[in-house]
């Protein structure tokens, strides 16, 4: 059985544990959110011994070659020696500019661009020594120059609700990023796009459109934006002159139920995109938001031709 | 030449695999067993699978491969749906006849330990 070093203790690790549950069960506070190698917040360092590849996943080449790696993605199979990396060293400070509310429940949060970082990607913002929770990135880094993000508020979610509330412009906040490759990223100008997403699912997906466009895309680009009730949309002003002004944007808004007769479709959006798309060979595919939601999309898209590679994905794994 | 050197090594692994994959989804027969949500992972134990099927360098003992199965409880049925789509996609990449006979037969050599008889 493999022995995790940590603080001068040695730790047995359990068949299918990993070095951050070794750590929480012998009593260390150790930060986590997501604990499924996205968030990032559970960064540790290695001392001694040799690193499963996939616990340094999606890391910068910095950040492997000072020996970082996820706790929660780390199983290994012999010894190793570890510690912890403080919080200071993975966040830095951003102020607040504004916060709008964009509709009953959704944030927009705009803080100060205190890194590069590319449309689509997500920060993790920490609450406190051992809290983050991660949101994507709405904004275009060389048009708007800020951070934009938006928050779906939860009842008594510990960041959305609780701490947003309390929040001023000016106020700073402790980010850590830009993390993921959920970005516009092709070769192919002229490449068809399909993005889609349910709730703030359409943050990364508003930049990535923006991006796209601020690349020059010339191909058709569809984004498709998918909600319980119509009422629940935001940016749908923004987002209809986006498709106004350039031809190959087309949005569409689909709702499961639609009390207030709003100009958006009604219906099934797995069904919409499969009847849009019977064949989703060659198509660069987007998807953001839940991940039941973006399983069930994925496989239906993968099994309408699209490449593997060619598909994807933000997920909002809660913390 | 060995098998899998004639059928390309691994970049006809590369090539297979979304295809392999793609029908292994859509065959109700065994689509549950490999809807995972992390597809990544999936396509990578399906490269396991491609490669040694293809005969191709791995170092799975027949133990390995009972030990990777055994918690599914496959029948013959599942068995036969594999190898087909199996050979529909190597028939897609334009692979002969006699060579998809020959992918055939490694799997059926592991086919006892596979369904853990
Ligand atoms: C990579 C990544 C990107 C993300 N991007 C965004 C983003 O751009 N915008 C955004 O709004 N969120 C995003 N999230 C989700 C976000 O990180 C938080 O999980 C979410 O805001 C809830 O946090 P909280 O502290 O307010 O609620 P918590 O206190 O963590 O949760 C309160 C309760 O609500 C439940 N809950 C959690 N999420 C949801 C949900 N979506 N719907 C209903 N119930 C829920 C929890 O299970 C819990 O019972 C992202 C997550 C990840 C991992
Ligand atoms: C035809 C002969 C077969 C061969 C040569 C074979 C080979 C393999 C190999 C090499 C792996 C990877 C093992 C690992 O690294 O963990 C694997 C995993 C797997 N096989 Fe097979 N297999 C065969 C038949 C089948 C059949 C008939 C099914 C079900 C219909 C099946 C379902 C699976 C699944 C679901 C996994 C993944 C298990 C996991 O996620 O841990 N296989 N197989």
């Amino acid at each position: 059985m493999a022995k995790i070093h940590f603080e001068n203790e040695a730790y047995s690790l359990n068949e299918g544990d990993s070095v951050l549950d070794t750590l929480l069960e012998a009593g260390h506070d150790i930060p986590f959110s997501c604990k499924e190698g996205a968030c990032q917040s559970c960064l540790m360092k290695l001392e001694e011994g040799s690193l499963p590849p996939e616990s340094q996943a999606g890391l910068s080449e910095v950040q492997v070659k000072l020996g970082y790696f996820m706790s929660c993605s780390c199983k290994p199979s012999a010894d190793l020696k570890v510690a912890q990396v403080d919080a200071g060293q993975l966040t830095v400070e951003s102020k607040i500019i504004t916060i709008d509310q964009l509709n009953d429940s959704i944030l927009r949060l705009r803080l100060e661009a205190v890194f590069d970082f590319l449309s689509g990607q997500y920060i993790s913002i920490w609450i406190d020594d051992n809290t983050t929770r991660s949101y994507s990135l709405a904004s275009v880094k060389a048009v708007d120059n800020f951070i934009e993000l938006h928050i779906k508020v939860i009842p008594d979610g510990i960041f959305s609700d609780k701490y947003c509330r309390r929040l001023n412009i000016g106020d700073k906040l402790k980010i850590q990023g830009p993390i993921g490759k959920c970005i516009y990223a092709t070769n192919n100008k002229s490449q068809a796009l399909l993005l889609a997403g349910i709730g703030t699912g359409l943050a990364p997906l508003y930049g990535i459109l923006r991006d796209a466009l601020h690349q020059g895309h010339e191909g058709p680009i569809h984004l498709i934006v998918g909600a319980k009730q119509a009422s629940n949309f935001y940016l749908v002003e923004e987002l209809n002159q986006i498709a106004a002004k350039n031809s190959q944007v087309k949005v569409t808004f689909i709702a499961q139920e639609n009390n207030n007769q709003s100009a958006c479709e009604t219906g099934d959006l797995y069904q919409y995109v499969a009847e849009q798309y019977p064949s989703t060979k060659d198509m660069r595919v987007y998807l953001c938001g839940a991940k039941t939601f973006i399983k069930k999309l994925r496989k239906q898209c993968f099994l309408a031709g699209a490449d593997r590679d060619c598909i994807h994905m933000d997920v909002f794994l809660p913390g | 030449m060995s098998l899998y050197e004639k059928l390309g090594g691994a970049e006809a692994i590369d090539a297979a695999v979304d295809i392999f994959y793609r029908k292994v989804l859509a065959d109700d027969r065994i689509s549950h067993f490999f809807d995972d949500v992390d597809m990544d992972a999936q396509a990578a134990k399906q490269k396991a699978f491609l490669t040694m099927a293809f005969g191709g360098p791995n170092s799975y003992t027949g133990k390995d491969m009972r030990e990777a199965h055994k918690h599914m409880n496959l029948n013959e049925t599942h068995f036969d749906a594999v190898v087909e789509n199996l050979a529909a996609t190597l028939t897609e990449l334009g692979v002969s006849e006699e060579d998809i006979g020959e992918v055939a037969a490694v799997a059926a050599s592991v086919k006892d330990d596979v369904l853990n008889k």
